[in-house]
């Protein structure tokens, strides 16, 4: 999948990866986060081992992460990785019939948020602003 | 293009109409539910309508009230799922091409231009299935040996079997003659094969076809004799791992003629 820039961002961006099997979701949505002057998508992905080794090696802070690329197991692994990232943090993209909704909700704690699918990207970017502060610079001014 | 985006997960529908819109399509909106559609439709004349399926297959209804709607706009059904039964129902309700979520969007765009293409040369009514999409029925086809297929692919098969040509065919069933070809492009990928011999063989083991010698000779005798040669070995017993000559076809189902 196509990795895209930012060419808007401010210096204060947040940089996420997305990750889902769905390349049109994947690039679709890199697309419009980027066009936030507040959020820079440095990566898509529809690997789940790749989306953690995004978190770990701090080459993005946020993730937005298709529930479809979960099971219980690869569960245990994201909040470890998250445990490990200092300042990670996760959305993850559900539907309703997820059969993960009752650990992910624990499993992801403080630090993550569901979006339902049928909301749109901007719920996305909500979700992203509400993990951060109030404001994305705000959020990493205060996390340095 | 002028295209209409309907996908109850909102994500997908507004990722799919960024990716459209910067690939020079003009992305009229993005709407939930057959209603909205049609309404859509009526007052804006895209050139294609893209319905998200989610992997129950839910939107099927929405398919076929649109496709009874007499819009007349080509229907695109995005689908989670890639079981090969319900990608051929949704073709049966009257959507004109089916497309997997898991694919890019080139492989879209790809099946838009053909529609498109398809349109303006009078095939009309031709089913399009996506890469991904004819992959799932062909694997589909490995598991049961019965791919799905239309009720028109099947009448296709069935006039091709008594050595029909396309022109005939397509007199036969009031359509023109890139419908048929389109059909039989359809089948080629669904059935997994390059020539009508071989899907004709192949079709007749899936038991999709009834084996009647004479009609088959008659088809025979206007192919190609690499085509011939190759049938008769495909349709050839195979030695089994003890050595004895054995088929894989099902019990009850003849060989066929040559």
């Amino acid at each position: 999948m196509p990795v895209s820039s930012s060419a808007g961002c401010t210096p204060d961006s947040i940089r996420v990866g997305v990750a889902t099997a769905e390349p049109i979701v994947a690039e679709g949505l890199a697309l419009l986060l980027d066009a936030d002057p507040f959020l820079s998508c440095e990566s898509a992905t529809g690997d789940l081992v790749s989306a953690l080794g995004l978190l770990e090696n701090g080459k993005v802070e946020a993730l937005v992460l298709d529930e479809t690329l979960l099971d219980m197991a690869s569960l245990g692994a994201l909040t470890d990785g998250l445990l490990r990232g200092s300042s990670a943090r996760v959305v993850v993209l559900t539907s309703e019939q997820s059969p993960v909704h009752g650990v992910l909700a624990s499993a992801l704690g403080a630090r993550g948020r569901r979006v339902d699918k049928s909301t749109g990207a901007s719920a996305v970017i909500e979700a992203l602003y509400e993990l951060f502060g109030s404001s994305p610079g705000d959020a990493k001014r205060s996390s340095s | 293009m002028k295209v209409v985006v309907a996908d109850d997960q909102l994500i997908f529908a507004e990722a799919a109409a960024a990716l459209l819109a910067r690939n020079g399509h003009d992305v009229l909106g993005c709407v939930a539910g057959a209603e909205q559609v049609i309404a859509a439709v009526a007052d804006i004349s895209p050139d294609a309508v893209l319905v998200g399926l989610d992997a129950d297959g839910h939107r099927c209804a929405e398919i076929s009230e649109l496709a009874r709607s007499g819009l007349g706009v080509p229907l695109v059904a995005m689908s989670e799922s890639a079981d090969a039964g319900l990608l051929a129902r949704v073709l049966d309700l009257g959507a004109d091409a089916v497309f997997l979520k898991t694919e890019g969007i080139e492989e879209l765009e790809r099946l838009l231009l053909e529609l498109r293409t398809s349109s303006a040369g009078g095939a009309v009514g031709a089913k399009r299935w996506s890469r991904g999409a004819s992959a799932a029925a062909r694997r589909s086809a490995g598991v049961s040996g019965v791919p799905s297929v239309t009720a028109r692919e099947r009448e296709v098969l069935s006039r091709l079997s008594r050595g029909e040509s396309t022109s005939r065919i397509a007199a036969s069933l009031g359509v023109g003659t890139a419908t048929i070809r389109t059909h039989v492009q359809n089948l080629f990928y669904k059935f997994g094969t390059h020539s009508r011999l071989e899907l004709l063989a192949q079709a007749r083991r899936a038991g999709l076809l009834s084996v009647v010698a004479d009609p088959e000779r008659q088809a025979v005798g206007r192919l190609p004799t690499e085509e011939v040669a190759n049938l008769m070995r495909s349709a050839a017993p195979q030695p089994t791992r003890e050595g004895q000559a054995g088929e894989s076809r099902p019990p009850g189902q003849g060989r066929v003629s040559a």
